[in-house]
């Protein structure tokens, strides 16, 4: 018996060696973001941005370098790409990946496809559009104290903690493949040395279509989910402007008659403050209501102005099909896809201004 | 042949608890959303409780033929059929066993191959994981059940991962409540029994637990708590995919994990999958050790002499399964013969059993 376990003991220990290739973090290249753009003769050109550093350990200098190469599949790219690095790529960290407009809008179906498969490709990543070139973007360099992939991680993050809607790549997945919803992501664009978001890039099914201006990114936000923070500028009067302040928002769908006559009411309730008035009084209880009613109002049209162009162009980034799916039995998606351009929508906001700030 | 075991070797009434969830708990959990969403859709969650349901009720009738049989479930078929035939009918069920290991372990090494080590030889990983499997099924049952008590302890946090999904979950997906047929909501049930399976061990390990009438409160338990585990992670997963991305979505517990984020930790999926060893790992034991005990009873082999040659055919069969096609074939043949075991064969046994107790009684009075 001893001699059977020796034996054991043994096999166990040389199948050690059995070991799948390793990853030692030094030996690899992990990829930061990733640039789709489109070009000539059905082909894609990828272009991938790398954290380098230069310089000993005592004194190393973070940046980032970009490899692009064209090619029919994003496979066949990573094997093109492989030809001058020093490394081979690892795609575990990728954290955005962003597609050129005109790429864009002929459909992404292919790349989405050969990204969900990869079991190394997270879900909270972020997807992008950007206006112009991808390799551009990604080759620059931007004076922010951030290398690029790191630059563009957490911009997006944070501005989806305020007055962008919060997409990832989960949810693009989960309006691509399911029914009644259709994706949205950050638009992107490079201006004065940096880039910035420029919108929200509204797809149908899996061409980009249109696009939502920056500053309206929050009335579309209220719409789509609850939340914290964020700000929006209203008009007041004929000169005047104040800037609302978000400290909680809620809204509700009441769908009626999902499956014959359609009706749709959307209730918003944000409760803020308003520290930037310009000159308004705002320790006067008519003024503050006056505020709030000026508030709803322009809320209730930016945002039924807004629907209704989404309606028009026939694509539902709210997930109102959805949303009506869940209102009513053996939902039928095709008629619902035939009249949803002319479901009377309304929007109601209720609006409570709670805080002007610490002085009177 | 002596049916009890002595003492020294029985386990504890309440262990009862971890047997039966560590065998329901195992690779199914992985990815049984989109089965059981595949026929009743959004409402599939209910089919869950509903199939629960009826794996309590079985678990009553092993328990109530057990006891009046005095022993195991070698035992009930000797006193229907007779030896010879009683003994085929064991011998079949220890087969299915059999391939009940195989099944999981062989599941297990594919979401190794396909998540983390695509060049992984499958022959490696097998050899080292029924290596393992020897160590502790020769270290007789005891040991088998500690596994299973760690198992327990060990996957159940896992459940908590879910609370990453929940910002991102909408809970309207799973509304209107009812809106599929009965047949779609049957086909659903019997589906989701499928990963239910494993309790059905309980009929050959019975004898090992002491005073085992008093372990079937422990052993109604760890069901509830299987179906507790199942409920939940159904429900977070419609909740946080949509109907049509399920679908497309085979490991949907796996890609759920994908979005956890800790500080320290980018990508948890990796973690987690190392740490479903510890789940798996108790299934292929109990099996395993249950092919052993069947054949113990049956032909009277010890159990250390059948060990070695059932680990060999199962490493075979790791071997002989390759692609997804194939492994997913296994997998429904394997739950096939299970559907027919739990919902035919024990209603079955249970009636016999009680007309064959019934009417000896009748002569012996």
């Amino acid at each position: 018996m001893p001699k059977a376990k020796l034996m054991m003991a043994a096999i166990l220990l040389f199948l050690v060696g059995c070991t799948p290739q390793k990853q030692v973090l030094e030996d690899i290249q992990l990829v930061g973001v990733v640039g789709y753009d489109d070009a000539s003769g059905n082909k894609i050109q990828a272009t991938v941005s790398v954290p380098t550093t230069e310089g000993g350990s005592e004194q190393a200098v973070l940046s980032s370098t970009t490899y692009s190469a064209r090619s029919h599949t994003s496979r066949n790219i990573r094997q093109i790409l492989q030809a001058e690095t020093p490394k081979p790529f690892a795609s575990g960290r990728v954290s955005v990946i962003i597609f050129n407009e005109e790429l864009a809008s002929r459909g992404i179906t292919k790349i989405i496809d050969s990204l969900q498969r990869d079991p190394s490709v997270g879900r909270n990543i972020y997807l992008a559009v950007a206006k112009g070139s991808t390799k551009d973007m990604l080759s620059k360099e931007y004076p922010v104290g951030e290398i690029v992939p790191a630059y563009l991680k957490r911009m997006i993050e944070q501005n989806m903690e305020l007055t962008f809607p919060r997409a990832n790549f989960h949810h693009f997945n989960y309006s691509y493949y399911g029914k009644g919803s259709d994706p949205f992501m950050p638009l992107l664009e490079e201006k004065h040395g940096h880039i910035r978001i420029a919108g929200v890039a509204l797809f149908d099914h899996s061409k980009y279509v249109d696009h939502i201006s920056f500053e309206d990114s929050f009335i579309f936000k209220l719409l789509y989910q609850n939340f914290r923070q964020g700000s929006h500028e209203y008009k007041l009067g004929k000169e005047n402007y104040l800037t609302l302040e978000n400290l909680s928002s809620h809204v509700n769908y009441d769908i009626y008659n999902a499956n014959t006559n359609p009706k749709i009411n959307i209730t918003i309730r944000v409760t803020g403050k308003v520290n930037d008035a310009a000159g308004t009084p705002l320790y006067q209880e008519k003024k503050i209501k006056m505020i709030e009613k000026t508030i709803q109002k322009q809320t209730e049209q930016d945002a039924e102005k807004m629907v209704d162009r989404l309606q028009k162009k026939g694509i539902d980034p709210l997930g109102l099909g959805d949303r009506a799916r869940s209102r009513a039995r053996r939902f039928d998606f095709k008629e619902w896809n035939q009249k949803y351009p002319d479901i009377p929508v309304h929007v109601k906001a209720k609006i409570k201004v709670t805080q002007g700030g610490i002085v009177e | 042949m002596n049916l009890q075991p002595k003492e020294n070797k029985l386990v504890s009434p309440y262990f009862a608890f971890y047997l039966i969830n560590t065998m329901q708990v195992g690779v199914g959990v992985l990815g049984f959303q989109r089965y059981i969403a595949k026929s009743a859709g959004h409402d599939a969650w209910m089919a869950v409780i509903t199939g629960g349901i009826l794996i309590h009720l079985l678990v009553w009738m092993s328990y109530r033929m057990l006891k009046n049989s005095g022993g195991d479930l070698v035992a009930v078929h000797e006193d229907i059929a007779g030896k010879a035939i009683g003994g085929a009918l064991s011998t079949l069920f220890t087969v299915y066993s059999g391939f009940l290991a195989l099944t999981v372990l062989r599941t297990y090494i594919e979401v190794i191959q396909v998540w983390m080590f695509p060049h992984i030889n499958i022959w490696g990983i097998s050899l080292i994981l029924l290596g393992v499997v020897y160590y502790f099924v020769s270290g007789g049952f005891r040991i088998v059940t500690a596994l299973g008590f760690f198992s327990v302890i060990l996957g159940t946090p896992l459940i908590f991962l879910k609370y990453f999904a929940v910002k991102d979950s909408h809970i309207y997906n799973i509304l209107p409540l009812f809106d599929h047929s009965v047949t779609d909501f049957f086909v659903a049930t019997k589906t989701m029994t499928l990963n239910y399976l494993g309790f059905e061990m309980l009929l050959l390990y019975y004898p090992f637990i002491k005073h085992p009438e008093k372990s079937e409160k422990w052993s109604q338990w760890g069901v509830f708590f299987t179906i507790l585990v199942y409920t939940i992670t159904a429900v977070e997963s419609f909740a946080y995919y949509s109907q049509g991305q399920l679908k497309h979505t085979i490991w949907a517990t796996l890609t759920l994990w994908k979005i956890v984020e800790f500080p320290f930790v980018e990508r948890f999926e990796y973690i987690g999958i190392s740490m479903w060893l510890f789940v798996v790992l108790p299934n292929v034991c109990i099996a395993v050790w249950c092919v052993t005990r069947g054949f113990k009873r049956v032909y009277s082999i010890k159990q250390k002499h059948t060990l070695i040659p059932v680990l060999i055919l199962i490493f075979a069969g790791t071997l002989f399964f390759k692609d997804r096609q194939e492994i997913d074939l296994l997998n429904s043949l394997v739950s096939k013969a299970g559907y027919y075991i739990i919902y035919f064969y024990i209603p079955l046994l249970f009636v016999l059993h009680w007309l064959v107790l019934k009417v000896r009684r009748k002569k012996d009075a």
